[in-house]
């Protein structure tokens, strides 16, 4: 299984005006691998992940997801694929309830017949799996006791905890995360990042975590770890040879101090 | 190949081969339908007449865009400004291909007078009239971000300070002045200036008083720009009170006005030659005869706008207040973390915003007659403008008012040379509605506007000189230091920080005396009200109403399932009480009471059904209710007229229904246009859109049916099950109810309107708890996310308008049955969308239950008024004491606290019986107005909020678990 490619992208470019935000970059990542991306602030890591997932338009290059060519097609399109994303600054939805917000991203809403479905209110089957499905995924999370409470109500770490909940929501094959633990406590950060681990082991989905923070990433167990500045891919590899190279990516990152915060 | 597979591989191609296609094929097909009478229209058989060229216009108008959107697609990086700016121009060029090709179709020809000089200037007079407006619109956009309606009132209240002026003949006297050929300023000079302060502190109050308030609380963008709706209701409501509906022009002194007070300007006339064309070629340089006047106030008008453009570029990019202003628009957190004072920036922006206004106002006023209406009318072609321009840019500002003005005027030439050649003599009144259907067209272009482009290109500009000027930059240094060029600079440097202390030591003294002004007035109202305090405090439980007691004992909280019904049932029951209190003379106007009270209900109801599926579950701020409403009422009175009037003779059921589909089908097409816009410009598309709707109405032969040719309007159609009713039921009904006569029509009209109701309301619901109605709202509140969650928002959107268009083409077929007359009066936006969006917050976005207390709530207050101004006929009355006291309490206001202010000319001039009384319709908009205000400030929720969806997990019962297993 791990051995298909569920993401490639081949020297992808993106141009805003005259600056160069993306230049020819090329990566894939396998099925079932989980894969940190990593590098100083505008280097270009979520101009990536937004051309990747279609709310950016790549100015040239080309992107397979699933072994299809993304080109042209809208997120929804390519989230249909199986790849789904979670945003940077945290997008819940934030006049609906927790519990909603998880349901909202499911497949097949409209199973097994659109009209019906939409006329038929409350006693369908489909529908008590979804919200089952749904607390069973805020229980892995841990945070089944904000399931009534709305969006607007919670925490920036629990917020976090309830977007990677709808990314896992919509039965993804594919995850782009953007700092899904940025603000999270250090221990529950972990745990967040090993049941990650624990989930694209077991079930197979590819994973593409970007992370700020340099030295958390290398303690966690990443397969492996793609290193952006300016909009170049630097250097890539297992977390032990880009440790063992730190001194670049140091040079790269500037301050030493800064990187352990 | 199969069909299906074409159709496939279609879908499925990249978005420029499919606009390629899509755009050929219509400009084919209809070019084939003009000519030679061919194509999928012509074959299809189903149109006919008028109709035909009509849809066969459209069909290669939109060819035509398609088109043009596929090169501003195609158009090279570097070349997409210019190809942005002149959309505009291909728009025009379009239209014209449409005719041409019509009149040829047709075996008509057109002649187009251009009289060129009288185009060009009053297009800048338009242009300038336009900016009136525009201005200020522009800089509130700037500086506090929402779309300020009020804008339009700030201008009118302006105009009515240079009436007073006028009025209170201080300067000459109106009816005794000679004209002995001097022209006199004075007047003209004071009544603007002072206008321009009077409009100014009057704008900065209500910053201060109302916008404040939400700026505090950290509101939307949206509820402040429906703040400012209903702050515009209640100044327009006032004016009307004050003033009057009739007209009045400003006249600075008899020589103003005088037939030679202008200046002439020679000018030549072209001619167009449309259609078929014998001997004549396509233009003409023909001789002209007269020059073209134009008369003074028109070159003050234009003048005075433009040195205000001027002043204000030079006040944003010059002066320390304008980097101020720019610091706030951009962050207003990090301005006042930076040492600016926030709120006297935007005190500062008010002034000026709504003092401009109020200064244009006072010249236009020597222009146009006033009347409280003008304001709208001006204010949605300037929202084109600003729209054109992009909101917040300032010189596409200039452009686009001065796009928009040359339109204005151009278009009438060739609405009255193309309509003569039509049969449609009237069509120069669509000269009105020009600016909108321009800014439509432009929209589905460069949804972003001009401004965005001409700013695209000043950013790449910039970035070009970055790149070489550290190579110029030494050079630079060497050669220019000793030369003219640093001293010029030094002396323009110098005399700038110079105006900047002037201004600003100005500015300052100013706001120092406002707030100063501020501290002792509120200190006044402080001591004033210190006292009653205690007794308010003492008394207010009692004082109450019951509501707020029952609700604080039963601890109701609305925002879960059964404490918002129980709080729908209590208000339905006050309601209904007010209902039965209502008096009447007899058994009989109490059926007919209640009866038009239901179906004012069903149509309010349906409408504010539609609003809030739009609004507030899909998050689509729509001020187009009527477009809707106006097309359900229009289709159903066109289909179901008699033959012989121009109607279609339908049965009024198939009429329904067919109304409900074509009102379906426009909001599904309406989305894809639109769905890309920001909220504010979707909401400047539909109101515009409603308003081209009530024009056409007036203007178009093809919507006028049941009467002779020349009059407006629909009448005389047939309505629902009307021959059963008057066929002996009606005599039962009336029995049953006890009222010795055959029951009115309007009780059938009652029970069919409230069993709609209560059938939508049904569906709604339904459809609204499916996982359609979860995806609905995921949209509303973040789009993008929910794309990113794999939705098609827009096939959501077209869904949802589309459903939202047929609730409210329900409304409109009931409207049509109720006053069994469709006349465009009807969709004026103040009385109508802006009262279903008075329900609409008043009532609860988001919820259903609200919507019916709202519109309940709406309807009411009407009614309550109609029979305040009946008891003004006896002492008998009832009501008869409020009324007399309300009508002896604004004499009060309007005599002995005005007076103070102005003459008693002007009183004499409103009211010239002598009489002042108040008019209650404006009292209730003004009241309604209130209303929005008050609830958006009090709870943005409404009475009846919103209820989060909360589904429970299943209880895994060892049963289920087993009978799941069973299954597998």
């Amino acid at each position: 299984m791990k051995e298909e490619i569920a993401l490639q992208v081949t020297e992808l470019s993106k141009d805003f005006g005259g600056l160069k935000a993306v230049d020819e970059i090329s990566f894939f990542v396998n099925q079932g691998e989980f894969v940190g991306l990593i590098g100083p602030n505008g280097c270009g890591k979520t101009t990536t992940f937004n051309c990747i997932s279609g709310m950016l338009t790549a100015t040239s290059g080309r992107i397979e997801v699933m072994g299809r060519n993304t080109t042209g097609m809208r997120p929804d399109q390519i989230q249909s694929l199986g790849l789904t994303r979670t945003f940077q600054h945290t997008l819940l939805w934030r006049d609906m309830t927790v519990i909603e917000n998880l349901l909202v991203p499911t497949r097949n809403q409209f199973a097994p017949n659109r009209v019906l479905s939409i006329l038929r209110p409350g006693s369908r089957k489909a529908e008590r799996q979804r919200v089952n499905e749904a607390y069973k995924v805020l229980d892995t999370l841990d945070i089944t006791h904000v399931a009534g409470n709305l969006a607007d109500e919670l925490s920036g770490g629990q917020s976090k905890l309830v977007d990677i909940g709808r990314a896992l929501m919509s039965s993804p094959r594919f995850l782009l995360l953007d700092e899904p633990v940025a603000g999270v406590s250090g221990p529950l950060a972990e745990r967040i990042f090993q049941n990650l681990r624990t989930l694209s082991n077991d079930s197979g989905i590819g994973m593409l975590v970007i992370e700020h923070n340099m030295d958390f990433i290398l303690r966690s167990d990443v397969d492996r770890i793609i290193v952006m500045d300016r909009g170049r891919i630097l250097m890539e590899g297992k977390p032990d040879e880009i440790r063992q190279n730190r001194n670049v990516v140091e040079a790269y990152l500037g301050d030493p101090e800064g990187i352990k915060e | 190949m199969s069909l299906n597979d074409v159709w496939r591989t279609l879908t499925s191609s990249p978005l420029w081969l499919r606009l390629l296609v899509s755009g050929i094929f219509l400009l084919v097909d209809s070019y084939l339908g003009f000519i030679h009478s061919a194509g999928t229209i012509i074959w299809s058989g189903i149109l006919e007449g008028q109709l035909k060229w009509l849809v066969l216009c459209i069909e290669m108008m939109v060819g035509g865009l398609v088109i043009v959107r596929l090169l501003l697609i195609w158009a090279k990086k570097r070349w997409t400004s210019l190809a942005t700016v002149s959309a505009p121009l291909c728009v025009i060029v379009i239209a014209f291909f449409v005719l041409e090709f019509l009149l040829r179709g047709a075996d008509r020809s057109a002649t187009i007078n251009f009289n060129l000089s009288a185009i060009g200037f009053s297009g800048l007079y338009w242009s300038a009239a336009y900016l009136i407006i525009a201005i200020g619109l522009t800089l509130t956009y700037k500086v506090q971000g929402f779309a300020n309606f009020a804008q339009a009132e700030m201008m009118l209240v302006g105009s009515y300070v240079a009436l007073i002026f006028m009025w209170s003949d201080k300067f000459f006297i109106v009816s005794s002045t000679a004209a002995d050929g001097v022209l006199n300023w004075e007047l003209l000079v004071w009544a603007a200036l002072s206008a321009f302060v009077v409009t100014g502190v009057l704008g900065l109050c209500i910053d201060r008083f109302v916008y404040r308030r939400f700026r505090i609380k950290m509101s939307s963008v949206q509820v402040m720009m429906i703040a400012s709706l209903g702050i515009s209701m209640i100044i327009r409501a006032i004016l009307f009170m004050r003033f009057s509906a009739s007209n009045f022009r400003f006249v600075p002194d008899k020589d103003w006005r005088l037939g030679t007070s202008t200046f002439d300007i020679p000018t030549q006339r072209l001619q167009l030659h449309l259609g078929d064309r014998v001997n004549v070629s396509f233009v003409e340089l023909a001789e002209s005869v007269n020059p073209y006047g134009f008369s003074y106030t028109k070159v003050v008008l234009v003048l005075g706008m433009f040195a205000t453009i001027a002043l204000l570029l030079f006040l944003l990019y010059r002066t320390r207040l304008g980097r101020q202003m720019r610091a706030v628009s951009d962050n207003p957190g990090l301005a006042a973390s930076s040492g600016i004072h926030v709120e006297r920036v935007h005190g500062s922006t008010a002034f000026l915003s709504s003092g401009i206004a109020g200064f244009g106002g006072a010249l236009l006023a020597s222009i146009l007659p006033v009347n409280p209406e003008l304001g709208l009318s001006l204010l949605l072609p300037a929202f084109a403008v600003i729209v054109l321009g992009t909101i917040g840019s300032i010189p596409g500002l200039i452009i686009g008012a001065l796009v928009v003005g040359l339109l204005r005027a151009g278009s009438e030439a060739v609405l009255i040379g193309a309509g003569n050649a039509l049969d449609r003599p009237t069509a120069s009144g669509f000269a009105e509605v020009m600016p909108f259907l321009f800014l439509v067209g432009l929209l589905l272009l460069a949804p972003r506007g001009i401004g965005s482009a001409i700013s695209d290109w000043n950013l790449d500009r910039m970035r070009k000189r970055r790149n070489t000027e550290t190579v110029i930059l030494a050079e630079k240094k060497l050669t220019t230091s000793n030369g003219v060029w640093s001293e010029s600079t030094q002396w323009v440097q110098s005399f700038t920080t110079q105006v900047n202390d002037l201004t600003a030591t100005y500015i300052n003294s100013m706001a120092e005396i406002i707030t100063g002004v501020y501290k002792s007035i509120g200190k006044y109202i402080a001591t004033f009200f210190a006292k009653p305090k205690g007794f308010f405090k003492n008394f207010w439980p009692i004082m109450s109403v019951p509501t707020p007691m029952i609700v604080s004992r039963l601890k109701v909280d609305r925002e879960t399932e059964r404490g918002s019904w129980i709080m729908f049932a209590i208000f339905l029951l006050i309601l209904f009480g007010v209902v039965w209190l209502l008096p009447s003379v007899s058994n009989l106007t109490k059926t007919l009471q209640v009866a038009r009270i239901i179906t004012l209900l069903g149509i309010f109801g349906l409408a504010s059904f539609s609003l809030n599926l739009h609004t507030g579950f899909t998050g689509m701020t729509n001020f187009g209710v009527i477009f809707f409403v106006g097309i359900g009422a229009v289709s159903v009175g066109l289909l179901a007229a008699p033959v012989e009037t121009n109607g279609y003779g339908w049965s009024p059921l198939w009429a329904t229904i067919c109304a409900v589909v074509i009102s379906a089908v426009v909001g599904w097409c309406l989305a894809y246009p639109t769905a890309r816009l920001r909220m504010d410009y979707f909401a400047i598309v539909t109101i515009s859109l409603g308003e081209m709707l009530r024009i056409s109405l007036q203007a178009e032969p093809l919507l006028r049916a049941g009467t002779v040719t020349s009059a407006i309007g629909i009448t005389q159609y047939s309505r629902p099950l009307e021959n059963w009713w008057e066929g002996g039921f009606n005599e039962t009904v009336g029995g049953v109810l006890g009222l010795h006569v055959p029951a009115p029509y309007v009780v059938l009209l009652a029970t069919l309107a409230a069993g709609l109701l209560i059938f939508v309301w049904f569906i709604l619901n339904t459809v609204l708890a499916s996982p359609w109605g979860r995806i609905l709202r995921s949209i509303r509140e973040n789009e993008v996310v929910s794309q990113h969650h794999g939705h098609n928002i827009l096939l959501h959107k077209a869904a949802s308008l589309a459903l939202g268009a047929a609730i409210a083409a329900l409304a409109g077929a009931l409207w049509a049955w109720l006053n069994t007359n469709v006349w465009p009066d009807f969709m004026n936006p103040v009385r109508s969308t802006f009262l279903i969006w008075a329900a609409f917050i008043v009532g609860g976005r988001g919820n259903n239950k609200g919507m019916i207390i709202g519109a309940f709530f709406i309807v009411l207050v009407e009614f309550v008024l109609n029979v305040m101004v009946a008891s003004r006929g006896a002492a008998s009355l009832p009501l008869h004491g409020l009324t007399s006291y309300f009508d002896a309490f604004f004499s009060w206001l309007i005599q002995d606290l005005g007076g103070l202010f102005w003459s008693a000319r002007s009183i004499t001039e409103i009211f010239p019986r002598g009489e002042i009384v108040l008019s209650l319709p404006h009292f209730k908009l003004s009241l309604i107005g209130f209303l929005i205000v008050l609830a958006l400030l009090k709870s943005s929720k409404g009475l009846l909020p919103e209820v989060p969806v909360r589904p429970e997990p299943e209880k895994l019962s060892t049963e289920n678990l087993e009978s799941e297993e069973g299954f597998k």
